[in-house]
């Protein structure tokens, strides 16, 4: 089937983004994959949030221009998402098709989003048990909460009539996860016990997530400085630490960071990029940072980038982190951005993970000494220049043995490149074309030497990503000695099937 | 001493001659050992500056840090091993002046760590600029016509952040400090010991200080903040 999307739009507080939560899984209910992708300004109430969801039976769903279906809380919400009505399009808004009522005649205004979901289900001509369902199991918790939402619900089928062809139930059994969620998932897998977490969008979920387990120690501190001493000071006692953060909170924390590197204190950073520079749009995506997280810190110390494209690969990664950091002592950075951490996806299943042991010397079992000094094998400062010329071979040669970093799809003569969350989003592109091979790399520092000898059979090679100079690209062109086309946007927004498209004309 | 053998590392001390960080040394080297805490069990996070080279001179586990960061290195490492004897090391540059945000957090959550705080009045690597604890109209290096600021006392920040165990003294009366930073190891939850020691190469005038030494805690914190000179274990919660 052709990707279906729906926009849900409605002032901040409304609970836009809930219901477009309980729709995607109701949907997944139903069999069907889902991509929510949410646009919020930086604010608590009022103004524009909207919630795009786009459903398929087949994954790897991305962004559309064009819906097939709006409901808008408010006049002007429906008068700005209608200019994006693309074929069969059907638009509602709540007050006209009789939803703010509902929510009066309920007592609670705040039911009238489950209202239209209700109603979007009506349209859409699905069986209303499905939704129910969904709903049970959101606010299993809350009986009161949720006998009004199932009244509302109910209400809300009750106003809609069914829009378009009958859709059947799939025999799929989905899961749906954010791009935190997975990561934390990961996380768990392998064995974090410690987080130092600083709010900033969009890693706020994490902290959230995290603040809920009953294994994992979490430390909300006083500023990122502290976060990423806490986390270092953690796993230097023998934790698998962690720290998550945005670009800017980075900033503050790229001294750490050569700590980590100098001391050679395993440690995972999550760092979620939004557009900047500075505070630039605090709620939007981007992948600007790449340069940022591979150069942060005086001095040369090794470091690894991982930068998932989806949210098994949030998984996987999100584990392989930890076994990383402990295998080779060195800050592992795990690079997402707002479109990966919230948005909301889904699989059949986020993977397996083998978790390893890495022993190492602890204290209070043994004298251990780290220090962010030069120093010697105990551990004591050092400006000894024979010890010195060791040392930085030792820690500059050790990430020498690390094996693959990025994976190819299709069989195409010309060859499209990417890293992180644009790899869902070009997999949908190849679904009508046979014409490109795609490189998605999920290990861009240290650059994989075999992407280098992958690459040089190819005469024509576009970088894709969401910055404004090519960051990934002008890496590439370093290594393979060649011109790469680069496909760029930065303007906050997501890839559309259109950029696509035209740039690679 | 030979129950402090154990601290003793092969390391040459650097300090400058007269430097009040050798009592300092010694007063810590006597309180671990009158807690009898093994060296591996005692994690010492140092700052960075003149006191923090004590990472070469005292044989316990041990980090050094970053300039104003060893707070929060400390904090991490006593969440993730209780057990250990966790302290925090520092000037009062790194502790009052690149990392006062640390101390009035930790002394704030109560965090079960101990801050050992080597007040020079100066910072002494640099030579001798002043820092946020250097008192007014001294003339320094970046301060040629005097410091025109009131210096910042961490003993009162910590007072009004909630520290639970507030102490100073003097680095040269090394039994009485020895005492105080045992008491304060010993102490449940967050306690600091400013350890005035001036710079004998960049605070020279300074050296001779006149401090009341008190006999026994004061209840009332407002008996305590504002006055630069009082010496000993100034507030305890117990």
């Amino acid at each position: 089937m052709k990707n279906f999307a729906i926009k849900l739009s409605g002032p901040a507080g409304a609970g836009m983004m809930q219901a477009g939560e309980t729709l995607s899984k109701a949907l997944n209910l139903l069999g069907y994959y889902t991509l929510m992708y949410p646009e919020y300004p930086s604010r608590i109430r009022g103004g524009d949030n909207h919630v795009l969801i786009v459903f398929s039976d087949q994954n790897n769903l991305s962004p559309t221009e064009k819906i097939n279906l709006l409901l808008a809380f408010g006049k002007q919400n429906f008068e700005e998402h209608k200019k994006e009505a693309g074929e069969n399009f059907f638009g509602f808004e709540a007050q006209e098709i009789g939803l703010l009522k509902i929510g009066q005649e309920l007592g609670n205004s705040l039911v009238a989003n489950t209202a239209g979901l209700g109603f979007v289900f009506k349209v859409l001509g699905f069986d209303l048990k499905t939704l129910q369902e969904t709903i049970k199991s959101e606010f299993n918790k809350k009986p009161e909460i949720l006998k009004l939402n199932l009244l509302a619900v109910q209400k809300g089928y009750d106003l809609g009539q069914t829009k378009y062809p009958k859709l059947p139930v799939l025999k799929n059994k989905i899961l749906n996860f954010s791009g935190n969620e997975a990561l934390v998932e990961g996380m768990l897998k392998a064995k974090c016990d410690f987080a130092a977490i600083y709010p900033m969008t969009p890693i706020n979920s994490i902290l959230t997530i995290l603040s809920g387990s009953d294994t994992v120690e979490v430390f909300r501190p006083e500023d990122e400085v502290a976060g990423i001493m806490t986390a270092m000071g953690a796993s230097y006692a023998g934790k698998r630490a962690m720290i998550a953060t945005s670009g800017g909170g980075f900033a503050l924390m790229a001294e750490g960071l050569g700590m980590a590197g100098m001391a050679e204190i395993p440690l995972v950073c999550v760092v979620g990029q939004r557009t900047g520079p500075s505070t630039g749009m605090a709620t939007f995506s981007s992948q600007a940072d790449l340069n940022f997280v591979i150069n942060a810190g005086q001095g040369e110390f090794p470091r690894i980038v991982l930068a998932p494209g989806d949210v098994e690969e949030c998984f996987r990664l999100g584990a392989e982190a930890f076994s990383l950091a402990e295998e080779y002592k060195v800050p592992v950075i795990l690079l997402t951005d707002k479109y990966l951490a919230e948005n909301r996806f889904s699989t059949k299943n986020l993977g397996e993970f083998n978790f390893k042991n890495f022993a190492r010397k602890l204290p209070g079992e043994a004298i251990v000494r780290v220090n962010s000094y030069e120093h010697d094998e105990i551990g004591f400062s050092s400006d000894d220049l024979v010890n010195r010329e060791k040392n930085m071979e030792q820690r500059m040669t050790k990430l020498a043995k690390l094996k693959e970093g990025f994976e190819v799809f299709g069989q195409g003569k010309k060859v499209i490149v990417g890293w992180g969350s644009t790899k869902t989003i070009i997999l949908d592109f190849l679904k009508d074309t046979l014409s490109y091979s795609f490189v998605h790399v999920w290990r861009p520092w240290p650059c994989p030497s075999e992407l280098t000898t992958f690459l040089k059979d190819f005469e024509d090679i576009t970088v894709i990503e969401g910055n404004y100079s090519g960051q990934l690209a002008d890496i590439i062109e370093k290594q393979i000695h060649k011109k790469v086309k680069r496909i760029l946007k930065d303007n906050g927004r997501p890839f559309y099937q259109s950029d696509l498209q035209e740039g690679l004309k | 001493m030979t129950a402090t053998k154990k601290y003793d590392t092969s390391q040459e001390i650097t300090w400058c001659p007269g430097c009040g960080g050798y009592g300092f040394l010694t007063a810590t080297k006597n309180a671990l050992a009158k807690a009898n805490i093994a060296p591996k069990d005692a994690v010492v996070v140092y700052d960075i500056g003149c006191s923090a080279n004590a990472i070469n001179f005292l044989n316990t586990s041990a980090a050094a840090a970053l300039h104003g960061r060893s707070i929060p290195f400390a904090v991490g490492v006593k969440m993730a091993n209780p057990k250990l004897t966790v302290i925090a090391q520092g000037g009062e540059g790194g502790i009052v002046t690149e990392g006062a945000n640390h101390l009035i957090h930790s002394a704030q959550r109560n965090d079960d760590i101990t801050v050992l705080l080597n007040n020079n009045f100066v910072f002494g690597l640099t030579t001798g600029q002043t820092s946020s604890a250097t008192p007014k109209g001294f003339k320094t290096r970046s301060t040629p016509k005097g410091n025109p600021f009131q210096p910042l006392s961490a003993v009162d920040l910590a007072l009004v952040s909630k520290a639970s165990f507030v102490a100073r003294t003097y680095a040269f009366e090394i039994e009485k400090t020895s005492e105080i930073i045992y008491q304060a190891i010993k102490h449940q939850g967050f306690s600091l010991v400013e350890i005035i020691q001036p710079c004998v190469i960049w605070a020279k005038d300074l050296i001779k200080q006149q401090g009341i030494w008190m006999e026994e805690p004061f209840k009332d914190k407002m008996d305590i903040i504002g006055k630069e000179n009082l010496w000993g274990i100034l507030y305890q919660e117990k």
